[in-house]
């Protein structure tokens, strides 16, 4: 490592371009909107407040305020009582998800995650034991349909390998789960860590452990899965959530 | 032989259960063929009382599902329960849109029939659109103006059939199980062969292939069920 440590470092130091980190507040913005956790009507902070919490500059806030008006997310009003406010898309699930996040405590969601990482786990292990080649073709056909959300994908996914599994009971469970942390867990709000997160090349390698029969290979890879967006959530819940 | 009279024993069942499924199959063609208007899927309420009289015994579901008729709703009158009491009536979740959104057309109990024209038993399998359980689905396929709109059906549960044949299995005096043409495991005899495992041995799993009983090395033999995609697997105990 300790060579051309220079010319390294100057790469890593050289000025982030603000344009790309409007992109970013908008992007975060967007989703949060989109997702819910920013709901209709609501007032968003002042432009030195969000540029205080955000770690930007005013510039670069006002510049994402200017997109996010343009696309109709934010409404600024002037005057007394104004500033700017969400203009949520008319979302049927939005709401509900902000409130849910907002009153899961972290053991809470600790506690609910361990369990599903113990019936998805338990799940691939058994699927790896029992499936044929026409179950590894229908688990895989569900990662062919490109285009869905993300919590879509993955409810399709664990759900049939659970089937594949036999286990009405562990099927069962993987329901139950996608309604209750499904949306949340796998939301595309959260901020991914790098080349971490991502869940499609997971899928992939879990199949190809199924696949090969490899039973503990598919149930570590399922919970290293899990383990990953459930990291993700809680710091989104840590960073977003709280003040 | 013994497994002889287990193959024939599941092949009886198998086709009272197609029998059922038929009795609606040709109920619901009659009620298409009588409308005279395009048909809508609430042409096919007035099945409901024969769908629920069809349940009971080892039925645990029943019933008639269509493609989208020309109000764009699948005509759908199943039902799943025993008794009064547990009766309930198939919700389908329609909306592509929706996260729950069920694809009927990748749903081999209804897919193969509408495809093939044929009926079909799927299973082993777990059935997490209906009533959650671990099912064997036997499907015919409805028609209406001659062309296949849709199925008719009758579930058993795994459970329900492995008691069901428990005697006729223990009176085989040998080591046995029902399979299906995959060798997924419905029904055995021994802790090794425990439902929803699956066959593994290639010369048994290609026996399975094949529609007439064989004899294999080692005291194998594999019996087929005429005209149904199962089989019985006897194990010499010697």
């Amino acid at each position: 490592m300790g060579t051309d440590r220079t010319s390294t470092s100057a790469r890593v130091f050289t000025p982030l371009d603000p344009h790309s980190r409007a992109e970013t507040v908008v992007r975060r913005l967007t989703d949060a909107i989109t997702f819910g956790l920013l709901t209709d009507a609501e007032q968003l902070p002042s432009e030195a407040d969000l540029a205080a919490q955000l770690g930007v500059s005013r510039v670069t806030v006002r510049e994402a305020l200017v997109t996010l008006r343009q696309q109709n997310l934010v409404e600024t009003r002037r005057g007394r009582g104004g500033g700017s406010f969400v203009r949520a898309p008319a979302a049927g699930h939005a709401p509900s998800l902000r409130a849910r996040l907002a009153a899961m405590s972290l053991p809470q969601l600790r506690d609910t995650a361990d369990h599903y990482a113990a019936i998805a786990g338990a799940a691939a292990r058994l699927a790896a034991q029992r499936a044929d080649t026409d179950d590894v073709r229908r688990i895989r056909e569900e990662l062919d349909a490109r285009g869905r959300p993300l919590h879509r994908v993955e409810r399709a996914f664990h759900l049939e390998v659970a089937a594949v599994a036999q286990s009405a009971r562990l099927a069962h469970e993987e329901v139950a789960f996608a309604a209750e942390l499904g949306t949340l867990l796998w939301s595309p709000i959260v901020p991914a860590d790098g080349d971490a997160f991502d869940p499609h090349a997971d899928h992939t390698r879990i199949v190809d452990a199924i696949a090969a029969g490899d039973d503990d290979r598919a149930r570590r890879l399922t919970e290293d899965h899990v383990a990953r967006a459930v990291e993700r959530l809680v710091n989104l819940h840590l960073t977003l959530v709280d003040p | 032989m013994g497994q002889t009279t287990l193959a024939g024993h599941v092949t009886a069942l198998a086709e009272q259960v197609f029998a059922t499924a038929d009795a609606l199959r040709r109920d619901a063609e009659e009620i298409f063929a009588a409308v005279d208007h395009p048909i809508i899927s609430a042409d096919l309420t007035p099945l409901r009382p024969r769908v629920i009289a069809a349940l009971g015994g080892l039925i645990t579901g029943a019933g008639v599902i269509t493609v989208p008729l020309t109000d764009d709703l699948p005509g759908l009158e199943w039902w799943m329960g025993t008794g009064p009491e547990q009766r309930s009536r198939l919700v389908l979740d329609v909306d592509p849109d929706s996260d729950t959104f069920v694809d009927l057309a990748r749903l081999p109990w209804f897919a193969v029939p509408r495809e093939t024209g044929r009926r079909h038993v799927t299973g082993p399998y777990v059935d997490y659109v209906c009533a959650e359980e671990y099912t064997l689905t036997f499907t015919v396929p409805v028609r209406a103006g001659g062309e296949v709109t849709g199925i008719a059906g009758a579930d058993v549960t795994v459970g329900d059939l492995e008691r069901t044949l428990r005697p006729a299995m223990r009176a085989a005096h040998a080591t046995v199980a029902l399979v299906n043409t995959q060798g997924r495991i419905i029904a055995g005899s021994t802790a090794r062969h425990v439902t929803g495992s699956l066959i593994r041995d290639p010369q048994i799993r290609a026996a399975l292939g094949v529609r007439t009983a064989q004899a294999l090395p080692g005291g194998v033999r594999v019996d087929p069920c005429p005209a149904l995609p199962l089989a019985v697997i006897t194990w010499d105990r010697a």
